[in-house]
């Protein structure tokens, strides 16, 4: 199945910086990546991310900076 | 027993497939593509005398190899001797291991004359230690691979005939034949045969469909415009477990192994090409008739397949598809490729074969040995050294496995790349037998080892990095270290490097009192001055993050800008004035702490959809492109940098910051000296600049206005593809020339390429390796990486990425996705790792550096050919009269795109002979229909070609009406067309091969040429001009062009006719 695929169906995805991204749902969800229970379309991944990742600083920033959700 | 046949000579038609060798022969009679040779070493007792008499027995036997050519009015003729001439010559040489090779070798070189006599040569080379070496050479039209067992069967029987009754005539050695080729030849052209063949061509067209497209393989080298005959071979085997998948899935779909062969051979293609739509040939062996088994002579018959690779197909459905079709192909009979070519209307096209481009040879059979008693014979290897087409694939499946060899063109592959096709189609057909209903797409194209490899090999870029180390830090030991060093200058103003860190210092104070720290951003509209440097790295001492602003883009655009980023402070007056007072504030450095993530500064750049973008880069990314430039450029503080580019234009940093990191000097070009060549070159001079970075647009305008040279200038070049011929005027100056690649959202730059001689060809520079701390990856869109070699996209992971594009959390999650190569190891956060896509496309070359193949969107296809925008620009921009180029498509009419040429010349016209230029350079479709010149190129802000601003094209004449002749000559030549096409009414606009012209109507058209104007024009001369008021001009100004070239222009364009048939050993 392509990337680019109309037909491709996606996880949501997050890394240990909190920081979001894709990933399509028939291949292993490389290491260091979690899935967050979101899945379908890549619109509405895309969607889903635009809503949730307000603070897009990594983790590791937002905590040095001592204002870590 | 009488001899069988005793007649005087008779004179026959050739075969379909004869004429065609007949007319390559013609063309280029010292070619040597068509011989068939073997070599056998007979070690024990050998009668020569029975040899030779056996030899002759063949000859009596089988009257093809006593048969020659000769021409009557354009017509060729087969001349059949009624008695043999084939002698067994003697050489004395006794040659040992390396001469025989070289002799071997020699012989496959030595070409035939067919007009001279039967083109067959048999010789006998006693070796130095005892035994001997038989060469048989015959040209193709006397013979093909079937027949080789034939031959050797033969010649055993002659043989022990001749041993058994030494007195006996050679000519009753062998029993005659019933039928002979001459006859196959006869009935061929009988109209039985010919309405056979009408109905077979009939359903081949139907089965095939017109408008195949070329197969254009990614080559290692610029496809030269005339194809060349040179070839080479790799050998491989099969791993038995694939063999015996191989006749698994076979048997369970009622096929032959053919059927799997040929889809992975297919789909290799493919997937190599980015194509789902090509043919490949298929040689058959052509005898379907049971007189004709016993023949010696040129059967074979090539199949077309036409490649149709769904999306979504698995490979036991694509098996299926072959199947039907080989099923439909065998009823159908078989259609010679000549006519297929007249009915299917290729393109013709000099550097590549017609209808198919490469070949699958499938050999049931072992080798038929030659036997003969009282001797021990072993075939010795003949070297393989022409190429027919671009790739052919041999495959023997016998008893014992399967042994496969890849014939390729040396003109366009290295061995290396034949290896990884070899490596592809094992992987990929072991592959495709394990798991049938796997999607083509998702079947490997490289073994796991060969993955590995493409993955790591070029990408080992470590380069230690002190988390600790950020630009300030740099700057201020570079500050500490030579206070009293020039750090900057500008026109009449100069700063050291303690009162521009001492300024910044200041700066950064008034800043951090206003709230600037970590990760705020502090746009800055500032001209080219002293104020600038020294503002942007106070924003960085207070921990801050810049915003460029340039005051000359549209003053919306930097509204959008600021309303999206909304920065804390807007630097936008000069610093006495904006932050009056701060010059009072502590000098010493700040020494607030550094985080690696956050910000160095963000930049808008423009988005697809016209919205631009901010790229956020932070501090560790950019500290890690300072520190690789550095090492990459090798600068040092005596170093002089002049800095020309707009702050908006991400390259700027590298302009500011490297010199100040290095403790050398930034020399900053103000606005008006940025854009006038003559000052800038004045710079270079008075400053002692030692290093410059430009786009090639803004290296053009320096050439173009100046003739200096620069000796050991160290000039960077980046932003846009670099064209050989840029590359070559930029060396003729003496420059030390970088060419640099990379995306905004990569920080700058992440692959370099030290240009030591600008390379062949008009192609562009490559874009060379990862920078350090950077990986580049070139995969397919499963995110796969592809073999070196091929096209994909281009993904870039390490420290380098950007954090994303601020406030677009969605569009940062599409561009930026997971790393999945765990090969990339701790590089940009190690696991949880992220890869950018660069949407550009790029392939690596076997030596490991990337070309660069212009962006996703750029790509062009006209008429069902893909074109890239920067191939046609570097073959307008070697004309020594052009001096830039664009091209892009237009679509004037829906689906119906040109190829527009956009030119800056010389003298303001076109060259008159530009339209050669091109066509010697390019094949026929990448030539742009519509050229308009221009007095410059439009450029953005960047420096950049602005595409978007290049004015739409006229239309041109419309060219498919009907246009009668117009002068003397033309009418002429018109009438002459009409007898040769046998069609009446010929426009002088009309392509001959679209009116069912062929090759042999060519070479009568010639004849009647010759005899109507009493010139002697090369063939392929009248093959360029396939127009009558084309050809026309030709006879009325009689070029000068070189025979030489033309007759391997033409041997190319006919050599996809002839039946390339690998000729393997009896």
């Amino acid at each position: 199945m392509s990337w680019d695929s109309p037909d491709t169906r996606f996880h949501v995805v997050v890394n240990d910086e909190e920081q979001y991204s894709i990933w399509p749902d028939h291949k292993p969800v490389p290491a260091g990546w979690r899935t967050v229970g979101v899945s379908g379309p890549k619109e509405d991944c895309l969607a889903h991310i635009e809503r949730v990742w307000t603070d897009m600083r990594p983790l590791s920033l937002r905590r040095a900076l001592g204002d870590a959700a | 027993m009488q001899v069988a046949i005793n007649r005087t000579d008779w004179l026959a038609p050739l075969s379909l497939a004869q004429e065609r060798l007949w007319l390559l022969h013609r063309l280029n009679p010292t070619d040597a593509a068509y011989n068939l040779t073997r070599a056998f070493r007979l070690d024990g007792a050998l009668d020569t005398a029975a040899l030779e008499r056996a030899l002759g027995a063949l000859a009596w036997r089988h009257a093809i190899l006593r048969t020659w050519f000769e021409e009557r009015d354009g017509t060729p003729q087969q001349v059949v001797l009624s008695h043999p001439s084939l002698r067994l010559t003697r050489e004395d040489v006794q040659p040992d291991e390396a001469a025989l090779a070289a002799r071997i070798r020699e012989e496959t070189q030595r070409p035939f004359d067919l007009s001279a006599g039967p083109p067959i040569r048999a010789t006998l080379l006693p070796l130095a230690g005892g035994g001997a070496v038989l060469l048989l050479a015959m040209h193709h039209i006397l013979s093909d691979g079937p027949s080789n067992p034939i031959l050797a069967r033969d010649l055993m029987t002659a043989y022990v005939a001749a041993l058994a009754d030494p007195g006996v005539d050679p000519a009753v050695l062998l029993p005659p034949l019933a039928l002979q080729y001459a006859d196959h030849a006869r009935a061929q052209r009988g109209q039985a045969a010919q309405a056979r063949i009408e109905r077979a061509v009939e359903r081949a067209v139907e089965r095939l469909g017109t408008g195949i497209p070329v197969l254009e393989l990614p080559t290692d080298r610029p496809r030269p415009s005339v194809r060349g005959g040179a070839g080479a071979r790799v050998e491989f085997a099969l791993a038995d477990e694939t063999v015996s998948a191989l006749r698994g899935l076979a048997r369970a779909e009622a096929c032959t192994p053919f059927i799997p062969l040929l889809a992975a051979w297919q789909v290799l293609l493919g997937r190599w090409s980015g194509q789902d739509d090509f043919a490949v040939g298929v040689p058959d062996a052509g005898r379907n008739d049971e007189d004709l088994e016993p023949l010696v002579g040129f059967f074979v018959e090539t199949q077309v397949f036409r490649a149709r690779l769904t999306p979504g197909l698995t490979g036991r459905a694509l098996c299926r598809r072959l199947r039907t079709e080989a099923l439909a192909a065998l009823s159908d009979g078989a259609a010679p490729i000549e006519r297929l070519l007249e009915r299917l209307d290729p393109v013709r096209d000099g550097s590549r074969t017609p209808l198919f481009q490469t070949l699958l040879n499938l050999r049931m059979d072992a080798p038929a040995a030659l036997r003969l008693p009282g001797l021990t014979v072993t075939a010795l290897p003949v070297p393989e050294t022409t190429a027919k087409l671009d790739l052919a694939l041999d495959v023997a499946v016998g008893e014992a496995g399967a042994v496969c060899a890849i014939d390729y063109a040396t003109d366009l592959f290295d061995a290396a790349t034949a290896a990884r096709l070899a490596d592809g189609f094992r992987a990929l057909l072991a592959g495709m037998l394990a798991d049938p209903e796997a999607e083509l797409a998702d079947l490997p194209l490289m073994t796991p080892a060969a993955r590995a490899e493409e993955l790591t090999r070029w990408n080992d870029t470590a380069l230690a990095l002190d988390p600790a180390e950020d630009l300030v830090a740099m700057v201020e030991r570079a500050a500490a270290n030579l206070p009293d060093c020039v750090a900057l200058v500008c026109g009449e103003t100069a700063l050291t490097y303690r009162a521009l860190n001492e300024r910044a210092n200041r700066l950064a104070r008034w800043l951090a009192a206003r709230g600037v720290g970590a990760d705020s951003l502090v746009a800055v509209a500032l001209p080219r001055g002293v104020d600038l440097p020294v503002a942007l790295l106070a924003i960085q001492k207070a921990g801050g993050a810049y915003l460029p602003l340039d005051p000359d883009q549209p003053a919306a655009r930097n509204a959008h800008i600021l309303a999206h980023a909304r920065p804390v402070l807007v630097i936008d007056a000069p610093l006495a004035e904006f932050a009056a007072g701060y010059e009072e504030l502590a000098d010493g450095n700040l020494g607030r702490p550094v985080h690696p993530r956050q910000l160095a500064y963000t930049l808008y750049t423009s988005g697809s959809t016209g919205v631009p973008k901010g790229v956020q880069i932070d501090r560790q990314a950019f500290a890690s492109f300072l520190y690789a430039m550095q090492a990459q450029i090798g600068l040092v503080a005596d170093d002089r940098l002049l800095a020309v580019t707009t702050l908006g234009f991400d390259i700027a940093g590298l302009e500011l910051f490297l010199p100040l990191v290095a403790g050398a000097r930034v020399i900053l070009a103000t606005r008006e000296q940025a854009q006038d060549p003559q000052a800038l070159a004045g710079l270079i001079e008075r400053q002692g600049i030692t290093v410059l970075q430009a786009t090639p647009a803004t290296w053009r305008m320096l050439l173009d206005a100046t003739e200096q040279s620069w000796p050991g200038l160290r000039a960077v070049c980046g932003g846009e593809a670099l064209g050989v011929e840029l590359a070559r005027r930029l060396l003729e100056r003496g420059v030390r020339l970088l060419n640099v690649y990379g995306p905004t959202e990569t920080t700058v730059w992440s692959a370099a390429w030290p240009v030591e001689r600008a390379g062949d060809g008009d192609g562009t520079v490559p874009i060379g390796h990862a920078v350090a701390n950077n990986r580049l990856h070139i995969l397919d869109d499963r995110l796969e990486p592809v073999p070196s070699g091929v096209a994909g996209d281009l993904w870039i992971g390490g420290l380098g990425l950007a954090r994303g594009y601020g406030g677009q959390p969605a569009l940062t999650a599409a561009c930026f996705l997971p790393n999945p190569f765990p090969e990339d190891g701790a590089l940009g956060a190690g696991s949880g790792s992220r890869l950018y896509r660069t949407g550009d496309r790029a392939r690596r070359r076997t030596d490991g550096a990337i070309e660069f193949l212009g962006r996703r969107d750029h790509q062009m296809k006209i008429r069902g050919f893909r074109i890239e925008a920067a191939e046609v620009e570097a073959a307008l921009d070697s004309h020594p009269q052009v001096r830039h180029s664009v091209v892009a498509a237009h679509m004037p009419t829906a689906g119906d795109a040109l190829l527009c040429a956009y030119l800056v010349t010389d003298d303001g016209t076109e060259p008159p002979d530009l339209h050669a230029h091109l066509a010697a350079r390019l094949p026929a479709y990448m030539l742009p229909s519509v050229r308009v010149v221009l007095d410059r190129l439009p450029l953005n802000a960047n420096g950049k070609i602005d595409r978007k601003a290049l004015p739409p094209p006229d239309a041109p004449a419309a060219s498919d009406g009907f246009e009668p002749p117009a002068t003397d000559t033309e009418a002429r030549l018109a009438a002459l067309w009409e007898e040769v096409l046998e069609r009446p009414g010929l426009g002088v606009a009309d392509d001959f091969f679209r009116l069912g012209g062929h090759s042999l109507r060519l070479v009568r058209l010639q004849t009647r040429i010759r005899a109507a104007f009493g010139l002697d024009l090369p063939l392929a001369e009248l093959f360029r001009a396939p127009t009558v008021r084309a050809m026309a001009g030709v006879i009325d100004s009689r070029g000068s062009r070189d025979e030489a070239d033309d007759l391997a222009f033409m041997a190319g364009l006919l050599a996809g006719e002839g039946t390339a048939e690998p000729g393997g050993a009896p």
